[in-house]
């Protein structure tokens, strides 16, 4: 709020008013022009510039109205209202009643009356006669009137990392890890002592939601419980790593990539044409989660895979793959205007680059300079000539339509033994469906060959017998033989359909493709499109990289001969680069404690938000760096720390009125309590009732089931696209991805906040709507799950069953009342119905209690 | 709360109103901290008294022709086409189409005439609209940015053309919040036979808050909104089920709420039962035009078959019962408080056409769609007047683009970007006139310096609303975002 305030109303604007005030207050006598002039200049134009120049003057490029501030002409002759001041009369000048917010029509600025000050110097010019030197723009005063934002050295995460050492706090005993007594330091300055430690039950499941994204069984629980007893340090640690160890933490945290990266698994936003390939890199994404790939090379391999060498073909494979990073994208491949297409896709490009991995807004630069932060659009065109230098769409997929650029992926001999097999199986189905086809044809030949002679039997009857002229349509034979007909030209149009769509599978069948991009064979330097316009160019703006996160020895701009990507990821990884390291473990703080440090993990910029906790977060990023950028040992970390396990509740705290100071819990004076995101309740639905499947990997697509995709070109798969049913008990981070909005058989993540599929976003959102409700109590997906969950509550009588389906769904042993009120709830429901067996009302009752438990709050948010 | 209110989630369609008191007015009591409006964004951010100025209408109808209907063959009469019919077509400059190579000028499908005092040319196919003319103001050079279906049509319907940024009927919801407790204020009622180009995002909340997404209604159809009751087939969920099945949900939840005091979100999220409840009751009820007298089904064209009629072959009877329908459904709904209603006719592309993008053959699509369009939205118009609602309602008609004036492969016509039209009516625009005209092909604005944008439409129908368009802005990404952009202006002619 101060800090909108500050930008809105410069302290200095506000002094020059006062002071000017001041002056007018006494008696400031007119006359000379050189005097009227330096008045002009030093009380007055500063305010036009500052509250008028952004809409009408030519350096911001508009004139709304038609009215432009920049010279005297310009509101002498005025906008579409007429004159904008009639010099030595308030009374009468549009400006002065604008300003003056009387009138509801006509109020300027349209964003806030100006301070009373303000209006009374705005209103002492133009009554004195409205003095102005400015006879007609000058473009000098236009580069100086751009409103100035604030020098790359003053914005904080631009700096050098700072590491100090943590500070020392009261309570020695209390942290368990260095980065606890940063917090603690925070608390203990403002008095306040953090929340008791969590019960066993709740870090048991806070611990396996937030590392794999899938609940504890009630054994996993009980594990854990008796090792905490024994040590929870211990505990928590023995646990994380064997969390950490498991595929399940792959799957759960390239989810959170993915968002940063727009993944799906189509192309536009038009037809949804479909990206067969793009799979591979979302398996791309799991696998270096699991194998905890150091940052660096994540990021190196993404931004530039197919320029590094490889030892193998395994190796040279994933990194093709990984450039998916770059490769996938809402791109409108129907778009005919193909130079804008192009610039469209690499401003997602940059875009992408600095929104995941330098925390910057430099999509922003792409018309005209940041309006708030460092960044020009010159050093948006550098970064861009790197992407225009490399190859990303790629030919014609059909007419007009743009393909994008699928490159063969080298694989291992094993590999080619089952591809030569998966290929030849291809074959003898294009052969079947070829031999099919021409049985109908010939079958059709035959047919009409039939009816033709039927036809000339009857015409040689009707000769005869003139009278019966309605012979064809009544003739039994005739109409049978019809009917064969279009049964058989029925089959040579299915045959036709799939033979396209075999056609269209084929390269994807007996070749491995990735998505991916490539070097230009020339590099080339971008021209600065004028606004945006790819059509209006104007410099060439030389390739390089941002200038704002510089330091001492950062190279520049990437060397001659090549597009440059592989240095520019080797300029974002530089343990020197103030960005990188900070954005990442800002991530993964918010990933574990639910909250980032930087509470705008998107944005590092003047507009985003400063860091809670600045110190730790240069220590996060510090460690991160000296400890091999592993991800992994990060979070390690994270959740052995006492701050992490801490409770959801502090008691004590809020007695103290901790809530009216800190509301939002920045000093993390207890735990953040987090609704499960979309896909870890789908998941955790499906886990706790049984029916989770663990099959991993591969494409999710359903393209070879007939109907899925239509027999037009370029293909298509349809909305309501049909799914083979094993698809739909994975995991959701295997569901297929559209762009368009969900498959049909897919709106379950939707409704729980999952984010736009078009737009790379690491803030997700998480509401309560009573969509989310409906979906809750209706959904057949749930309802199964309750059933499923019922059906798997085990043996022995009603209360131990009760017993063992809530301990299944809240991962915490369940309380007597709650038994008794299950079984209440129980036998009430099944003495209602009296038009069914008592078993199958019995059964119905258990469902009931199963969904009833999976859509609790309880279990919908983790403490 | 009536009884009738506090029906939870499923009774309603089995055992119609509940006369037992549902677990939700017992809980009702216990969490007064949250408004339950909170939920349905009853409070917009202007709401209560914040407007910029006096509105002078508090809804919008958007109706939405997608695959791009041709201006030429509808509104935009050009008597210039009639005399070059069939020669080839020369505009005096490159062209540069779509899909095809220009071909021959081709004369408006069908012949126009005047109607009403104002006396608008109209074309044959939309004549029902002939009644209401002296009620719409139209708008002839309206240009677009691109010929391509996806962003025209995002364009259109968020005021960028390239996705991430909130519908309109968004932006009206968050300003103006709801006239209804229990309905959500922005409703979609989409094409039966599929979503248009961009699916969802056409009505996507974006940045918004969730509550401002459009909710889909698919009137006649068999769930007419997702979820709001278990599946048909799903026999076993009896109501008396349901409803203990909630309480001990209510009780599951108080219990945990109790340990976890101050926590708005749990709250919020035991509301949402309630309001989903409500919703089921007043969903039920507005979509329900069974009741509705048999002269109004017959001002809207409704066929004695209902939805499930004949439409093998494109027909006017079957678009005039698709459309017709939808334009009830947003009466009733309108009536009943819901801020913004977006009706589409057409899907996305796919074979059999069945919508508006008539490259191969104009009359075989158009004519079918045009009349149903012309029928539903001429009722609309009707039905708002006699309600007394047409003067606080706007209408708007838009597409993503125009056609062309010459012909592609002699029947058809390709995507024109450069000009097109739009109509609005009611909520303050003065009827029967036109404003700003294409050039005499209808191939780009007469005045190619000032032509109309989707940022003047979008800002005159804020105007309209009581808003600003300029102050209307939420902060996202380090901006603050407006659905007018940096752009846009009241279209004065066009208002009473």
């Amino acid at each position: 709020m101060n800090r909108h305030f500050d930008r809105r109303w410069p302290l200095r604007s506000i002094l020059s008013a006062f002071s000017a005030a001041a002056l007018l207050s006494g008696a400031m006598a007119a006359g000379n022009p050189d005097d009227e002039a330096a008045y002009f200049r030093s009380r007055i134009e500063p305010l036009l510039k500052t509250h008028c120049f952004e809409c009408h003057s030519h350096a911001g490029g508009k004139a709304k109205g038609g009215l432009v501030l920049d010279s005297r002409s310009g509101w002498t002759k005025g906008g579409d209202s007429g004159p904008a001041i009639a010099p030595g009369k308030p009374g009468e000048s549009l400006l002065a009643r604008a300003i003056g917010y009387a009138d509801a029509d006509l109020q300027m600025p349209p964003d806030g009356k100006l301070p009373p000050e303000t209006i009374a110097l705005l209103r002492d010019w133009i009554a004195r006669g409205a003095p102005d030197p400015r006879e007609s723009f000058s473009p000098e005063d236009a580069g100086k009137s751009r409103p100035a934002v604030p020098a790359a050295a003053e914005l904080w995460s631009f700096q050098p990392l700072k590491p100090v050492a943590p500070p020392e706090v009261r309570d020695a005993g209390w942290p368990r890890d260095p980065f606890d007594r940063f917090l603690l330091a925070k608390l203990e300055s403002e008095g306040i002592t953090p929340a008791p430690d969590a019960d066993a039950w709740t870090l048991a499941r806070r611990l396996y939601l937030v590392l794999t994204g899938l609940p504890p069984t009630p054994e996993q629980s009980d594990a854990f419980r008796a090792a905490h007893e024994r040590d929870p340090d211990a505990a928590v640690a023995d646990l994380a790593d064997r969390l950490l160890a498991s595929p399940a933490f792959g799957e759960k945290w390239a989810r959170h990539w993915l968002d940063l990266t727009a993944y799906a698994d189509t192309i536009g936003l038009g037809r949804a044409i479909p990206a067969p390939e793009a799979w591979r890199y979302r398996d791309y994404a799991i696998g270096a989660f699991s194998g905890d790939q150091p940052f660096p090379e994540f990021v190196r391999e993404q931004l530039a895979g197919d320029l590094l060498e490889s030892s193998d073909a395994a190796m040279r494979a994933r990194r093709i793959v990984a450039t998916g990073f770059l490769a996938i994208g809402p791109w409108e491949l129907v778009n005919g205007d193909k130079a804008q297409l192009r610039m469209d896709v690499i401003d997602r490009q940059v875009q992408r680059t600095g929104q995941a991995l330098l925390g910057m807004t430099l999509g922003c630069a792409r018309c005209h300079d940041h309006k708030f932060d460092p960044v020009t659009q010159a050093e948006y065109y550098g970064l861009a000539g790197i992407f225009y230098s490399t190859v990303t769409l790629n030919g014609r997929l059909n007419g007009v339509f743009s393909a994008i650029e699928e490159r063969p992926l080298p694989e291992t001999p094993e590999q080619l033994v089952a591809r030569a097999e998966a290929a030849r199986v291809f074959q003898k189905e294009v052969s079947e469906a070829e031999s099919r086809r021409s049985d109908a044809r010939a079958e059709a030949k035959a047919l009409e060959e039939k009816i033709a002679a039927r036809k000339a039997e009857l015409a040689t009857a009707s000769t005869t017998a003139p009278a019966n002229s309605g012979a064809e349509t009544a003739d039994t034979a005739l109409s049978e033989l019809q009917k064969q007909l279009d049964e058989a030209n029925g089959r040579v149009r299915e045959g036709d359909g799939r033979l396209k769509v075999l056609a269209y599978l084929r390269p994807h069948r007996i070749e491995a493709l990735a998505m991916s991009v490539s070097e230009m064979p020339e590099p080339e330097d971008c021209r600065i499109n004028i606004r945006g316009n790819a059509r209006q160019l104007g410099e060439v703006a030389p390739r390089g990289f941002p200038r704002g996160p510089a330091w001492d020895g950062a190279p520049v701009a990437p060397s001659a001969g090549q597009s440059g990507r592989r240095e520019l990821a080797d300029w974002i990884v530089d343990p020197k680069n103030p960005l990188a390291a900070r954005v990442w473990v800002n991530r993964v703080w918010r990933q574990v404690f639910g909250e980032g440090l930087v509470r705008t993990a998107d944005n590092f910029g003047f507009r985003g938000e400063a860091p809670s906790h600045p110190e730790l977060l240069d220590r996060l990023a510090a460690d991160f760096i000296a400890d091999g950028w592993s991800t992994k040992r990060l979070i390690r970390r994270l959740v052995a720390t006492r701050a992490w396990r801490q409770a959801a509740v502090n008691p004590a705290a809020v007695a103290s009125g901790i809530e009216a100071r800190d509301p939002e819990n920045r000093w993390l004076w207890r735990a953040n309590r987090r609704r499960l995101d979309a896909e870890t309740i789908r998941d955790a639905m499906l886990a706790v009732s049984g029916m989770l499947s663990r099959e991993a990997g591969g494409s999710s697509l359903p393209l070879e089931i007939p109907g899925n995709l239509n027999t037009g070109k370029p293909e298509s798969v349809g909305d309501g696209a049909r799914f083979p049913e094993s698809l739909s008990r994975r995991r959701s981070v295997y569901l297929p991805v559209k762009r368009k909005g969900p498959f049909d058989a897919m709106d379950f993540l939707a409704v729980f906040d999952l984010p736009d599929t078009n737009q790379e976003n690491g803030q997700r959102s998480l509401t309560a709507v009573p969509t989310q409700a409906l979906t809750l109590a209706n959904s057949p997906f749930v309802v199964e799950c309750g059933r499923a969950l019922a059906g798997r509550a085990g043996g022995g009588d009603d209360r131990e069953r009760a017993a063992a389906l809530v301990r299944r769904v809240f991962a915490r042993p369940a309380e007597p009342e709650e038994i008794d009120a299950a079984l209440a709830f129980l036998d009430e429901l099944s003495q209602n119905p009296a038009d069914r067996p008592a078993d199958e009302a019995r059964d119905e009752a258990w469902a009931r209690l199963g969904q009833s438990c999976l859509i609790a709050n309880e279990f919908l948010f983790r403490d | 709360m009536s009884a009738s209110q506090d029906c939870p989630i499923s009774a309603v369609r089995a055992s119609g109103f509940s006369s037992r008191r549902g677990f939700l007015a017992g809980l009702a009591g216990t969490f007064p901290g949250l408004a339950l409006t909170d939920l349905l964004g009853r409070d917009g951010v202007l709401s209560g008294g914040h407007l910029h100025h006096p509105p002078r209408a508090k809804r919008v109808v958007q109706l939405f022709m997608a695959g791009a209907a041709s201006h030429v063959d509808l509104f935009d009469y050009k008597p210039r086409l009639e005399k070059e019919h069939g020669k080839q077509w020369d505009p005096g400059e490159g062209v540069e189409l779509f899909q095809s190579t220009p071909g021959a000028s081709m004369k408006s499908v069908w012949d126009f005439r005047p109607h009403g005092k104002c006396g608008k040319a109209l074309s044959e196919i939309v004549s029902p609209l002939g009644e209401v003319a002296d009620e719409i103001a139209f708008v002839h050079n309206v240009v677009g940015k691109t010929g391509v279906h996806s962003q025209g049509t995002l364009l259109q319907t968020t005021g960028f053309n390239r996705p991430g940024f909130p519908s309109a009927g968004s932006w009206v919801s968050h300003a103006l919040g709801s006239e209804n407790d229990n309905l959500p204020s922005f409703v979609v009622l989409p094409d039966h036979r599929g979503l248009a180009s961009n699916g969802t995002k056409n009505w996507s909340s974006m940045f918004l808050p969730a509550e401002h997404q459009g909710t889909v209604i698919r009137p006649g159809g068999e769930t007419p909104i997702d979820d709001l009751f278990p599946r048909k087939n799903a026999e076993y969920i009896t109501p008396a089920a349901d409803r203990a099945g909630l309480e001990l949900l209510g009780r599951l939840n108080a219990g945990y709420a109790a340990e976890r005091a101050g926590d708005s979100r749990l709250n919020a999220r035991i509301r949402s039962y309630e309001l989903a409840a409500r919703m089921q009751l007043s969903a039920t009820e507005a979509l329900d035009v069974s009741k509705e007298p048999q002269h109004i089904k017959d001002l809207y064209g409704l066929a004695p078959e209902g939805p499930g009629v004949d439409d093998t072959t494109i027909n006017a009877k079957a678009e005039t019962e698709f459309f017709g329908r939808k334009c009830l459904v947003a009466r009733r709904l309108l009536e009943r408080g819901v801020r913004f209603v977006q009706i589409w006719s057409g899907n996305d592309n796919g074979f059999p056409r069945r919508n508006w993008d008539s490259h191969e053959d104009v009359k075989r699509d158009h004519g079918p769609l045009a009349r149903g369009m012309a029928v539903g939205a001429a009722a609309l118009i009707k039905d708002l007047k006699q309600r007394g609602m047409l003067d606080d309602t706007i209408i708007l008609w838009t597409t993503e683009f125009g056609r062309m004036p010459c012909a592609q492969r002699g029947v058809g016509r390709d995507h024109n970007p450069f000009v097109f039209t739009n109509w609005l009516c009611g909520g303050g625009v003065r009827g029967g006139v036109t404003h700003g005209e294409s050039d005499l092909w209808g191939y780009k604005p007469l005045d190619r310096e000032h032509p109309t944008q989707v940022y003047d439409i979008h800002a005159t129908i804020l105007h309209l609303l009581g808003i600003d368009h300029e102050r209307l802005t939420v902060r996202h990404d380090s901006l603050d975002r407006r659905l007018t952009d940096v752009h846009g202006h009241v279209i004065r002619e066009i208002l009473a």
